[in-house]
């Protein structure tokens, strides 16, 4: 999220490859309703999305930074914007 | 109380007791500390006393998952439950969005079980006032 209260996603091409073939078809609803959600309900969902403890999507760590925010792209330059 | 007034209406809620925290116990459990939301902030140090032990649902004999797509409220059972719970939380003020646990079961449809009331009653120091439908918005579309 950037400091307009943009929310972006990026995610691994290849995730339907990386997570159980059974959770594919929930995982990519999801993420739909992620992308949908960022647009009308950001700060809602970014909230929410920071404490996902268990199940189909799990938060493993929440960090700030300050400026650009494609410099997720940086760390993970093979995830593609969602 | 929320879990109570929860309970009492009918809905699901994990059996709860309280529990004697001890100063001692709290030193020799650094699991049982917690990260707020400023997780820069580093973990806080429960308060010895009486505090609120709600049971850790297992998924023995059925997956646990804590978000699901919006589609799939169809699939929940019992969802008229959602609207008990939409009602409690307007007349109780409640300030945060409604958690819940959702039980995955083989037939691929979802129970759920409500979690965490701490910001009922206007939330922790009672003075929110933040419209609940706001926090409802999804299930509502779906129901």
């Amino acid at each position: 999220m950037d400091e307009g209260g943009q929310l972006s996603f990026f995610v691994d091409p290849n995730w339907q490859s990386i997570v159980p073939k059974e959770d594919v078809q929930e995982i990519g609803l999801l993420l739909e309703d992620f992308a949908e959600n960022a647009r009308s309900n950001a700060d809602a969902l970014f909230k929410r999305i920071c404490t996902l403890n268990f199940g189909y999507l799990v938060t493993v760590k929440v960090e700030t930074r300050s400026g650009d925010p494609s410099a997720a792209v940086v760390l993970y330059p093979h995830f593609v914007p969602l | 109380m929320g879990t109570e007034l929860y309970r009492a209406c009918g809905l699901p809620v994990p059996p709860w007791r309280t529990l004697y925290i001890s100063r001692d116990f709290i030193d020799q459990s650094p699991d049982c500390w917690m990260t707020g939301m400023d997780q820069q902030a580093g973990l806080i140090r429960p308060s010895v006393g009486l505090c609120f032990a709600s049971r850790f649902l297992n998924g023995r004999d059925a997956r646990l998952v804590d978000i699901v797509p919006g589609v799939a409220y169809s699939r929940v059972r019992k969802s008229q439950n959602f609207w008990t719970a939409w009602l409690i939380d307007a007349c109780s003020l409640h300030s945060d969005a409604r958690q819940m646990i959702f039980h995955k079961r083989v037939d691929g449809r979802y129970d759920a079980t409500f979690i965490d009331h701490g910001n009922m009653f206007g939330g922790p120091d009672g003075r929110d006032t933040v419209p609940v439908a706001k926090s409802w918005r999804r299930p509502r579309n779906r129901l």
